[in-house]
């Protein structure tokens, strides 16, 4: 287990020194020089030579990469050119409120998608597993910015129940982790349906109800240990890219997360924040298929590392 | 850099104003108050106390007036700081704020005797306060936006920002309070430089004891407001200043500025009655939610708008492409329906036919000469083309950014308007750093940009924009032309006055005449003020004026 574990996150180290080569490399193809946009039109050519240098863009390519990866082993991001202060400390900041939020459109998800595929699977083609089917079809085909802005209108502005918008305590978080539940739930319920009907026609539960458990305890003790797993593995990587930044929600409630950090340094080529941002997202993926993996073994005996 | 983009640059002129400072050479009245004029005209006595709530477009990049070159950074510099001389309420007329002055050495000596006035720690405003700033914006290592304002014009700029020397010579503490600054020559425009926040007073002891990053979020300054807290990705929250130097301002207790990126949200709760002002804390009312505003009869009443001193323009390069030819420039200046434009851009705007704006003090042509006189006729661009040997038209690129959804529509619509006349173009859409970069290299054919007025003097948008030494950043369409750097240069060395504007109203004339631009439209400001805050006005050349605001009972 232990040299599994090692050996996997050896492997999410070139993972991202791979990542990193590729966000750098596309990141400054494109032809853009942030010293002028910093220090203005009035600034004379030579403040702007001045400010290159500083940013060390007067270097060659292959150099400031070699740079950026010595400063980021000492947990350097560099500095935002737009907002002049260190990725680290933007990412520091709004981290938090990231995690708060995707913490909550994963429970949300959860707790909307299991008994949604539960109910479905046990009342397999009969008029609860339709209504139940139809409700995941409409919130996964559903774009997110739209659901986002009717509760925000409905709920935020005419009932005036939630803040509209913004970052702050619980009450901010509710509609933007509706918002995702309600869009993302149904993954969650036809996986769990697809699974716990192929559990549900095995052996050991025509066993467990023929020594006379319960229906619930078929459902939940037996049938729905076995029948988690592929959700778990979607978890994993659904909370990963959470953490990662909520991108479009974040975006259509404006709220002071890493996904809008990220969209923002994209529009304004804000090189360093970008980097930042994308390097935090892929170690959280990596990191998190890691956990999966591990909690595998301990949610199912039949799966061992060695 | 979105906001820092309409923060261009400006030069349109309080001429008439300066003037008289200049010719009276004579110490400026010290307690000129705008408010007083102002609460004359709100018609009501202003309640003390209160808390004003505004959501926020983004984190202020700079909070510190060295580095603050956005309108999102000066809507919090200028609570926070002051300068040695300020816009008197909603004109552009230069009053006294930190200091009364004197001019003299025909025009080259500045004289300011400061007044008694505190930073939020307690220590006293000194001439100090201003030479720090002033070194500080103009060190190479500040990459301060405000450098080319003062240098070389400030005598010894040159040697300080070279290394050369360790003080700058035009910059004098003649006692305590008595600040004397030189030039190497007159410059009409100097006291509009020092109304911006660049050349704020900040606390020599405070600067000298906390690193840059620090000054940057922390401010410590003499302004009507004081910050209180941030909380990162939440909120700013000011406090008055008990012991503003102003007298009797500011009239509420609090403002609180959340952080919210979200338009549609942002309008919400506005209409919900949760914000008092969208102004520059939003950049403006944006212009899809105008029309829904001004035609919603609850609101429209609450807009306030102010044709900006801006235009948008459609830039063609004189040096690259077909267009090099001023022919070719002549013909495409009648293939532009700016009726259009303006309709995309949602009636925020007037059809624009010169450079200078109209709301430019000084330097609008009501009428122009024959010559420069274009009006959409897409059969007259075809035949103006064909003559000038392009019957088939050719084909372009449009360049623009996006640093707003309008600048793409308006390169969509201008591409349709060439087709019309056999120009077949496509369109480049960037970031605005990579907008300037390809800029630079002078080889954009076409494209389209804005220019905001840094301050009310013809001269920041002829000289900026069309002297032939500010190729290829500003004047980035290549026009070279001596007599006009000839007319540009003199300008920039004669006192304001009408000999002054005549000169300017000359060069555009010639610059008109050669096409370099197509100018496109006049933008429109729009704010959105709940009937209950009251003392709200537009100052073109500054943000939100919320020291002289108050909250009515509601």
């Amino acid at each position: 287990m232990i040299s599994y574990i090692i050996r996997r996150l050896g492997g999410a180290v070139i993972v991202l020194l791979g990542i990193s080569i590729i966000t750098f490399v596309i990141a400054f193809l494109v032809p853009a020089n942030p010293a002028r946009a910093i220090v203005g039109p009035h600034a004379p050519e030579a403040l702007v030579l001045q400010v290159d240098k500083q940013l060390g863009l007067d270097q060659p390519l292959p150099i400031r990469y070699v740079n950026y990866m010595n400063n980021l082993v000492h947990g350097n991001l560099g500095m935002s050119y737009v907002l002049d202060q260190p990725v680290t400390n933007l990412i520091e900041q709004r981290v938090g409120a990231t995690a708060q939020l995707a913490l909550a459109a994963w429970v949300l998800e959860l707790v909307i998608g299991i008994p949604l595929g539960i109910i479905s699977a046990v009342y397999d083609r009969k008029i609860i597993d339709h209504i139940a089917s139809l409700l995941a079809l409409i919130g996964i085909s559903l774009p997110v910015f739209f659901v986002g802005l009717e509760l925000m209108y409905w709920i935020g502005f005419r009932l005036n129940w939630l803040p509209v918008g913004g970052t702050g305590g619980f009450n901010y978080i509710i509609l933007p982790g509706l918002t995702y539940a309600i869009t993302g739930a149904a993954y969650y319920s036809r996986l769990l349906k697809a699974s716990m009907l192929d559990v549900l026609s095995s052996d050991y539960i025509r066993t467990a109800k023929a020594k006379g458990a319960s229906p619930a305890r078929v459902i939940f003790a037996h049938a729905l240990r076995n029948g988690i797993i592929p959700a778990l593995t979607y978890g994993g990587i659904d909370i990963a890219a959470l953490f990662g930044g909520v991108v479009v929600i974040e975006d259509v409630f404006g709220y002071s997360g890493l996904g809008q950090l990220a969209v923002q340094a994209i529009s304004n080529l804000d090189v360093p924040v970008i980097m930042g941002t994308v390097l935090f997202a892929t170690a959280f993926v990596v990191l998190v298929n890691v956990v999966v993996d591990v909690l595998y073994g301990i949610v199912d005996p039949r799966i061992t590392y060695s | 850099m979105k906001s820092t983009k309409m923060r261009l640059s400006g030069v349109v002129a309080a001429i008439g104003v300066l003037g008289s400072a200049l010719a009276g050479c004579g110490t400026q009245g010290a307690t000129t108050s705008p408010q007083a004029a102002n609460n004359a005209t709100q018609g009501a006595t202003p309640i003390r106390g209160g808390t004003l709530a505004l959501d926020l477009s983004s984190q202020f990049p700079h909070l510190d007036p060295a580095k603050a070159y956005d309108t999102t950074s000066d809507e919090a510099v200028e609570q926070f700081y002051n300068q040695l001389v300020t816009y008197q309420g909603a004109a552009n007329t230069i009053v006294p704020s930190l200091a009364t002055y004197t001019i003299t050495g025909g025009g080259t000596v500045y004289t300011f005797h400061i007044r008694n006035a505190k930073f939020w720690n307690g220590d006293p405003v000194t001439a100090q306060s201003f030479i720090t700033e002033f070194e500080r914006v103009l060190n190479n290592n500040m990459q301060s936006g405000g450098q080319g304002f003062v240098y070389p014009l400030i005598k010894g700029s040159a040697a300080y920002v070279n290394n050369r020397t360790r003080s700058v010579s035009g910059l004098k503490a003649l006692d305590a309070r008595t600040l004397q600054i030189t030039l190497l020559h007159p410059s009409a425009t100097f006291l509009y430089v020092l109304a911006m926040p660049f050349f704020s007073a900040v606390d020599p002891t405070y600067v000298n004891a906390h690193p840059e990053a620090y000054i940057d979020t922390h401010p410590m300054g003499t302004g009507p407001f004081e910050l209180a807290s941030y909380t990162a990705g939440k909120n700013y929250v000011l406090t008055r200043n008990p012991n503003y130097f102003v007298k009797g301002i500011p009239y509420l207790n609090k403002i609180v500025f959340s952080i919210n990126s979200s338009p549609q949200s942002v309008m919400f709760h506005f209409e919900q009655g949760g914000t008092g002002l969208i102004s520059w804390n939003q950049g403006g009312v944006p212009a899809e939610d105008y029309l829904p505003l001004s035609t919603n009869p609850k609101y429209s009443k609450d807009l306030r708008k102010q044709t900006e001193v801006a235009v948008n323009y459609l830039g063609l390069n004189c040096k690259y492409g077909p267009t090099a030819n001023a022919a070719v420039r002549r013909a495409l200046e009648y293939a532009v329906n700016k009726q259009q434009i303006v309709r995309i851009l949602a009636g925020l705007a007037i059809p624009a036919n010169q450079i200078l704006p109209p709301s430019m003090p000084a330097g609008y042509e009501a009428n122009l000469p024959k010559q420069d006189q274009y009006y959409y006729d897409p059969a007259l661009a075809k035949r103006l083309l064909a003559q000038a040997g392009y019957p088939r038209g050719f084909s372009t690129t449009i360049y623009t950014d996006n640093s707003a959804a309008t600048d793409l529509k308006t390169a969509e619509a201008v591409q349709q308007m060439f087709a019309q006349v056999g120009v077949k173009a496509t369109v480049n859409q960037s970031s605005w750093s990579t907008f300037l970069t390809n800029n630079e290299t002078g080889r954009q054919p076409v494209f389209t940009l804005a220019w905001l007025e840094d301050f009310p003097d013809p001269s920041d948008f002829l000289n900026t924009l069309f002297n032939s030494n500010q190729i290829p950043v500003n004047n980035s369409t290549n026009y070279s032309n001596p007599q006009v750097d000839a007319l540009l240069n003199r300008g920039s060395m004669m006192s304001a006055g009408a000999a002054r504007n005549n000169v300017y109203k000359q060069a555009q004339n010639i610059i008109l005449s050669q096409a370099p631009w197509i100018p496109l439209a006049y933008p429109v400001y729009v704010a959105a003020v709940q009937p209950w805050v009251k003392g709200f006005y537009i100052n073109p050349n500054l943000m939100d004026p919320l020291q002289y605001m108050w909250v009515a009972k509601h």
